[in-house]
């Protein structure tokens, strides 16, 4: 035993613990000690009593088994490697090299430091336990492959296409190899890497070679190839090191040399072929093409079956032989030969019987090969509700602190296509937070971040296409087609710009069609909070729509829940502390950092898609909602909210007005007053005698939308017979400000209901006249009005009165009424027509609380 | 039962911590490598075991004499020659192999100090080389009985007794001797001579032993047996590197290794220290099934300082190299020990399951049955003499760990456990005070 003052603490640490296992009669033992100055191991040879074991049908066991503890410097912190001095247990799962023992498939998680050799122990004790029953790998449990030892100056392989049922042994008819050619994407910057992204029967392509056309890839660009071949069994476990061993493991496996030579050296003709095509200078004579014939590096990828992902679906291991540059010029003469002269036999075999005697002297070196094909690998957001974005076509609006983070997200998740659009350049100032660099100073954000992006997986197969634009946001939305929008199966609005949210919504008001699932995110003015907007595909509402009812509600329904969001995203008054970063007229932003901004956006984009992968039960699983995300309160937080606060709304019943101006959409509170009331007053007065009331919302002119958020009923000095509505005003004032106060002025006055009962809704001359005096500025009357008049014959009208809720009325006249551009006289309302009148009800009443007041608070 | 066994093997007879091993090459042709003679017991814990009693009446009989064709002797200690003066009394012994070992002992110290079975080996040595230098005078070959064959080479070999003798019945490392007692046995026997070597000439009795791999050949299945006496670490070493040295590595590879010196540790510790590259030569050249015999006493379950073989630590070694170690003293029923018995057929070499060898020894104590063959009777001999011996209860229990012990695996978990500790609370109470 060498002097042990040379050992690390932990060296002699853990040969004190093996010697304290070793003691007592008939264990472990350790049977020699030696330490290595150079390489700073300490090696223990440790025997191990196996005896009193019922054989399995996996390796056999002798009644004793030495093993070779190989203790790092490092240890404890890192496990001691176990290997065995003899090669009976090579070829079997699990064991590298033929003699090393792989214990733990993760060390980070299985090696207790703590436990030390014991911990080491126990586990090579259960290690042989499982291989001697054989019960390593159970089906479905990831095992080794086969290994190859590979080194990265031989290459690298990147393999993004699926083999599928290329492989032999999904093939009944055949029984042999599959000999395939992997068609490959050669890295511009890195020479050395093939990233494969097709694969093709290696008879089809040696035709299309032969033709002078060597195959293409999508957009006709260029795909260079490297030789493959799938075995139907294993060379076995471990890879030879030399050439011939190699060749003769082939053969073995029912792949003669000269085939796999053949089949080298057309792939080798191809990439010169495709070398000239693609411009890449032929090497004067008497020098070689860089990499390999046709400046690429010359592979053969070798597959055999293993890893059963889904049981009794083996999918193929890869690696990958990098033939060395002398090998590769002689296939690549031969490739030639083969391809184009039938005559020159001679020439050929001399040069075949030289290829194959290089091959066989060749050590094989393996090139790292990376696997990406969907058939080996699992994602690792695979339990994520990020896989919603699989395959998606996003459009993410804005490129800054929320729209860089969010687009970035969205193309690691798997979009199929990523659109980024923002007008803006890079700034100095902005590298605080948003993910440019200080070269990116003036370039366009959106140019910028889409170049970043699309470096994220260039050649991805099926692959992510990036595009950026440097464009107005609010330019490109009001461009998006009439038709609704099929280019993007999710709009991303991370503007946080008013415009562009109501850009947008106009876009959806005015257009036909589904529309795809929206996310708007925005965030508070100091990035402590932020909101999201979801509506679902087809949705009526959008961002806009959506921040609307998330500002009433946490003025109303849920001020309670949303104080903080109120006070943030919904102030009373302007906010006077704007933040301007830049001197001059800069934008207004946020200001918070990076982290903030970062965390947020982050959050919100998680929170957006767990809503829209049907995740989140309740609120968030209706067509609109709106989620409220905090980071932790500060001591300067008011109210101290955290957590995540979810609102859901049902689909509004959305009609066009008449004249198709404006899109009116009419929410299920409102429609549920109107038909309370119209029961009620059938009940009451009779079926046919009409009623009415005052809509509150929002005329938006921008968007094109009137948003109709409640309906009154008649005031208590209305009256109503079967052929008119006179709606009174006791009282209408104080609702109409009761609104105002509540949402925060987002909602007020915009119009008048009224029925008719099993009649058509549409206007009679004296409902025209009403509204125009609505809107003559003599009675103080808002400039436009909306005129809702409900109605529809018998049956569907008494079906819709009595019937469910949220059933739509049958008929809706919807008109937004202008003031007239004349400023004269109101016209004259007609007189009340003759009949039977009814007014509402009491005006004086019990206990002198409002009409309106017990409304509130009672019906509803 | 007895049709079970073929004609050629190899029995290893139950003798204690000693050598006794008989090779049948074919009904007339038996060698016998060592004895031990355990007729008169010498230690009170050692039973009685008749083997040249049972020997004699195993082999092939020749004028009306029993007749052995070749008798090797390793080395000259007791425990590899005792009783050979009674065997030469009683059978016929083609031809001796003997080592210049016995020569230089007693030309250096004439009053060694030498058994007497080991002296009357060396009588008989003597007696044969003067026949056979007698017969070469008169330009014949000596008589089957006259017989000697001088394995290995002494550096003073000029300045003995048995210097003068022709060549050919000489032999030494690196030869192959397929002629036993004047018959040519190719095809069906050879033996490789390993060592004495040379240089060892002088050292002590145990180093100069005879090591040789016997090869025994049916048809295309072959089956080979290296005996390497009772040699330790650096001549076990220097054997299987000259011998790869010289390219012959096929003259090392083995079926069956009789493990020196009863077990010794000394095949593979120096002063404590263990040599791994003989225990890694030894399994290099190990054939796909390979077993390792222990011709000693059952191994203790744990070495005490300075005992003899068998050594645990050596046999624990063994057991990590090869599939089957066995032990002449713990082979086969719980009763008594069953010779181990190999044979030799088309296939290769197969150690016979010892019911088998035991059922053939009944039939022989009954004469009924088919009359066995020569192997069959051989170890049916050898079973009856361990049987004879065996009502001795205290030979049971010095094995290794009980049946009952818990497997190996369990012991070496528990042992991790009770390190890892905190499993269990003080049992008994504890105090603490001044």
């Amino acid at each position: 035993m060498t002097d042990p003052a040379a050992w690390s603490d932990g060296q002699r640490l853990a040969l004190e613990q093996l010697q304290a296992l070793a003691a007592g009669h008939g264990g472990l033992e350790v049977l020699r000690v030696t330490y290595g100055r150079a390489s700073r191991q300490l090696e223990i040879l440790m025997s191990i009593p196996l005896d009193g074991r019922e054989p399995g049908p996996g390796i056999h066991l002798r009644q004793r088994e030495t093993f070779l503890l190989i203790v790092r410097d490092d240890f404890p912190f890192a496990p001691p490697i176990v290997q065995v001095r003899h090669r009976r247990w090579a070829g079997t799962p699990h064991v590298q090299w033929g003699y090393q023992l792989c214990l733990y498939a993760a060390p980070s998680t299985e090696w207790a430091p703590s436990d030390g050799m014991r911990g080491l122990v126990d586990r090579l004790l259960l290690w042989l336990e499982r291989a001697a029953a054989d019960t390593l790998d159970a089906n479905g449990v990831p095992l080794h492959p086969p290994v190859a030892y590979t080194s990265g100056a031989s290459g690298s392989l990147v393999v993004r296409a699926d083999l599928g049922d290329r492989v032999p042994w999904r093939s009944p008819s055949t029984n042999g190899p599959a000999l395939l050619v992997a068609l490959c994407t050669q890295d511009s910057r890195n020479g050395e890497r093939l990233d494969v992204i097709n694969w093709m029967d290696a008879s089809e392509y040696r035709k299309r070679v032969s033709a002078g056309g060597p195959p293409k890839g999508p957009n006709g660009r260029h795909l260079v190839a490297a030789a493959a071949v799938v075995l139907t069994g294993d060379i076995g476990f471990e890879y030879p090191h030399h050439g011939g061993d190699l060749l003769s493991g082939l053969e073995q496996q029912g792949l003669p040399r000269e085939e796999l030579l053949a089949l080298m050296a057309g792939v080798a003709y191809g990439n010169v072929l495709v070398a000239k095509q693609r411009g890449v200078p032929t090497p004067p004579e008497g020098e070689e093409w860089p990499h390999g014939p046709g400046a690429v590096p010359q592979m053969v990828i070798v597959g055999t079956p293993s890893r059963e992902v889904v049981p009794g679906e083996r999918v193929a291991h890869l690696v990958a032989w990098r033939i060395d540059l002398l090998t590769g010029k002689l296939t690549g003469r031969l490739g030639k030969l083969m391809t184009t002269s039938r005559k020159r036999h001679d020439n050929r075999d001399r040069l075949n019987q030289l290829g194959l005697d290089w091959l066989d002297t060749d050590p094989v070196r393996w090139a790292r090969v990376f696997e990406d094909r969907p058939e080996t690998t699992r994602r690792r957001d695979a339990e994520s509700s990020a896989t919603w974005l699989g395959g998606q076509r996003v459009l993410v609006l804005g490129c800054g602190a929320l729209g860089a983070p969010v687009a970035e997200a969205v193309v690691r998740a798997g979009a199929s296509d990523v659109t980024v659009i923002d007008h803006g350049v890079i700034t100095p100032g902005i590298l605080v937070r948003q993910p440019y660099m200080d070269r990116d100073i003036g370039r366009p954000k959106a140019l910028v971040l889409a170049e970043r992006l699309r470096l994220i997986n260039p050649d991805c197969y099926p692959g992510c296409r990036v595009t950026g634009g440097s464009q107005d946001a609010v330019g490109y939305v009001s461009r998006l087609p009439a038709e609704g929008d099929d280019r993007f199966d999710l709009i991303i609005d991370a503007t946080a710009d008013a415009a562009v949210r109501s850009a947008l919504e106009r876009r959806r008001a005015t257009t036909s069609g589904t529309w795809p699932a929206l996310l708007t995110v925005l965030v508070g003015h100091r990035a402590r909070r932020g909101v999201i907007a979801v509506s679902r595909p087809g949705a009526s509402g959008g961002g806009d729509d959506v921040l609307r009812r998330l500002g009433i509600a946490a003025r109303g329904s849920h001020a309670a829940q949303l104080p903080d969001v109120a006070t943030d995203l919904y102030p009373r008054s302007a906010r006077t502390d704007v933040f301007l970063p830049e001197p001059g007229c800069s934008a207004p932003t946020f200001t918070g950092s990076h982290v903030e901004s970062t965390a947020l956006a982050a959050a919100l984009l998680s929170a957006g898609l767990d809503a829209l992968a049907g995740r989140l039960p309740g609120a968030p699983c209706l067509p609109m909602a709106a989620g409220a995300i905090r980071l932790e309160p500060t001591d300067d937080d008011a109210h101290g909210t955290t957590g995540t606060t979810w609102i859901g709304w049902p689909e509004d019943c959305v009609q066009a007005t008449v004249d198709g101006a404006f899109q009116v959409r009419v929410s299920q509170i409102a429609l549920g007053t109107i038909r309370a009331e119209v029961r009620r007053g059938a009940r009451l007065r009779g079926p046919d005698i009409e009623t009415g009331g005052m809509l509150l919302g929002q005329i938006d002119e921008a968007a094109g939308v009137v948003y109709i958020d409640d309906a009154t009923p008649p005031t208590p000095d209305s009256l109503c017979s079967a052929v008119h509505f006179r709606h009174g005003i006791e009282g209408s004032q104080d609702l109409v400000e009761h609104y105002a106060r509540t949402t925060g002025k987002i909602t007020s006055f915009v119009g008048m209901w009224h029925t008719h009962p099993d009649g058509p809704a549409r206007p009679s001359r004296t409902d025209e006249t009403g509204m125009a005096n609505l809107v003559t500025p003599a009675l103080g009357g808002p400039p436009r009005c909306l005129m809702l008049i409900v109605g529809g014959h018998d049956p569907a009208w008494t079906g819709w009165r009595d019937g469910a809720d949220r059933t739509p009325p049958p008929q809706l006249y919807l008109r937004v009424v202008h003031r007239a551009d004349s400023s004269g006289p109101p016209p004259q309302q007609p007189a009340l027509p003759p009949g039977k009148y009814f007014r509402v009800r009491e005006s004086i009443e019990p206990h002198g609380v409002p009409w309106w007041r017990r409304w509130l608070g009672g019906s509803r | 039962m007895a049709e079970m066994l073929t004609q050629r093997g190899v029995v290893f007879w139950p003798v204690g911590s000693g050598d006794s091993t008989t090779i049948v090459v074919d009904d007339q042709t038996v060698v016998q490598v060592d004895l031990r003679d355990m007729a008169k017991a010498d230690q009170d814990d050692t039973p009685e075991i008749a083997v040249v009693d049972r020997l004699v009446e195993a082999l092939p009989q020749r004028d009306g004499r029993p007749y052995l064709a070749v008798f090797v002797l390793t080395h000259a200690d007791k425990d590899h020659c005792c009783g050979f003066e009674d065997l030469l009394s009683r059978v016929t012994i083609g031809e001796l192999w003997a080592t210049p070992r016995l020569w230089r002992e007693l030309e250096d110290d004439p009053s060694a100090e030498i058994c007497e079975s080991a002296q009357a080996f060396h009588d008989e040595a003597e007696r044969r080389v003067a026949a056979t230098r007698a017969a070469a005078k008169r330009g014949e070959e000596p008589e089957s009985g006259d017989r000697v064959r001088i394995v290995g080479h002494d550096r003073d070999g000029d300045f003995h007794g048995y210097a003068d003798l022709p060549d050919k019945y000489r032999s030494g490392p690196g030869q192959v001797v397929t002629i036993l007692d004047g018959v040519d046995c190719t095809g069906r026997f050879e033996a490789f001579l390993h060592a004495p070597f040379k240089d060892d000439c002088a050292k002590t009795r145990n180093d100069t032993s005879v090591a040789m791999q016997v090869t025994l050949i049916d048809g295309d299945g072959v089956g080979q047996f290296l005996l390497f006496g009772d040699l330790a670490y650096e001549t076990i070493v220097k054997i299987f590197d000259y011998s790869e040295a010289a390219g012959r590595s096929e003259r090392l590879a083995w079926d069956v290794l009789l493990a020196p010196h009863h077990c010794s540790k000394s095949v593979m510790y120096v002063d404590g220290d263990l040599k791994v590259d003989v225990l890694e030569a030894i399994e290099k050249n190990a054939k796909t099934w390979s077993t390792i015999v222990s011709s000693s006493n059952p191994v203790p379950v744990t070495d005490t300082d300075g005992a003899n073989p068998p050594h645990r630590a050596a046999a624990d070694r063994y057991e990590e190299i090869t599939d089957d170690f066995i032990c002449t003293m713990e082979h086969g029923s719980a009763t008594a020990p069953v010779p181990i018995v190999f044979e030799v057929d088309p296939t290769g070499a197969r150690l016979l399951d010892p019911a088998v060898v035991e059922e053939s020894a009944r039939s022989v104590v009954k004469a009924f049955g088919p009359s066995p063959n020569r192997l069959g009777k051989v170890a049916a001999a050898a079973a009856l003499a361990a049987t004879a011996a065996y009502g001795a209860e205290r030979w049971r229990g010095r094995g290794r760990a009980a049946p009952s012990a818990q497997p190996g695996i369990a012991r070496v978990r528990e042992r991790v456990q009770e390190q890892r500790g905190g499993q269990t609370a003080p049992s008994g109470v504890v105090g603490f005070g001044r």
